[in-house]
């Protein structure tokens, strides 16, 4: 398994997992402006251009996910 | 240096734990070490395996060098794919877990109620509605026989 593919496990569990939680952390970094009729498959789009392109979504999704590692 | 930024060091020493009391160290800074342990659908990803050393050594580790799944279109693109796959996989095993429990309560309140709630939640209502129409029947016969005496 190499980085991407565990990266990829991460980010498509978390926002399987945690939806809800992870459209608010979207909005509250201004990554989008409203992610609440948002599916799956966009918020695993808008997951990964929030990590490439807001750092405090990037802190704030690394913590997310560090604090839920027991589920994750 | 950032969560995931593009710089990439010139060589790097994972130890990823003390698990096996070894350390892992490649060439390639973007390959784990091989192990048959994948992502379990039911223990979670950080219970076992790669995830359990990624745990262990910090996830923040993972987010360092990962960068390069960020460093162009394609890599995005190619990361968006896997990570929808894991979703939309892992999304169809809650739902289906959500239905299997939830037809287990409806299969023990039955069991508990003997037959009388869940499915015939109604056996109950009409139960009910033929012993008042039986009472509401004898008050009426009741009175017809008491004007009828006097």
């Amino acid at each position: 398994m190499n980085k991407q593919e565990a990266l990829a496990i991460i980010i498509g569990r978390t926002v399987a997992i945690f939806p809800f939680e992870v459209k608010v952390l979207l909005e509250k970094n201004a990554v989008v402006l409203d992610a609440q009729n948002y599916d799956i498959s966009q918020l695993v789009e808008a997951v990964i251009n929030g990590l490439s392109s807001s750092e405090s979504f990037k802190n704030d999704f690394a913590s997310f996910i560090e604090a839920n590692k027991e589920i994750i | 240096m950032g969560l995931f930024d593009s710089t990439i060091p010139s060589s790097i020493d994972y130890t990823f734990g003390s698990s096996t009391g070894s350390s892992f160290t490649t060439s390639d800074p973007f390959t784990l070490p091989t192990s048959s342990t994948s992502s379990s659908s039911t223990g979670g990803f950080f219970s076992s395996g790669i995830g359990q050393q990624l745990a262990s050594s910090g996830i923040s580790t993972l987010f360092n060098v990962g960068a390069t799944a960020f460093s162009s279109k394609q890599q995005r693109d190619l990361l968006n794919a896997q990570a929808n796959a894991q979703a939309q996989n892992l999304d169809k095993q809650l739902t289906i877990e959500q239905e299997r429990t939830r037809q287990a309560q409806l299969a023990m309140q039955n069991a508990s109620s003997g037959g009388l709630v869940g499915a015939g939640g109604n056996t109950m209502l009409y139960i009910g509605l033929g012993i008042g129409a039986v009472v509401v029947l004898g008050v009426v016969i009741y009175a017809v026989t008491r004007k009828k005496a006097e």
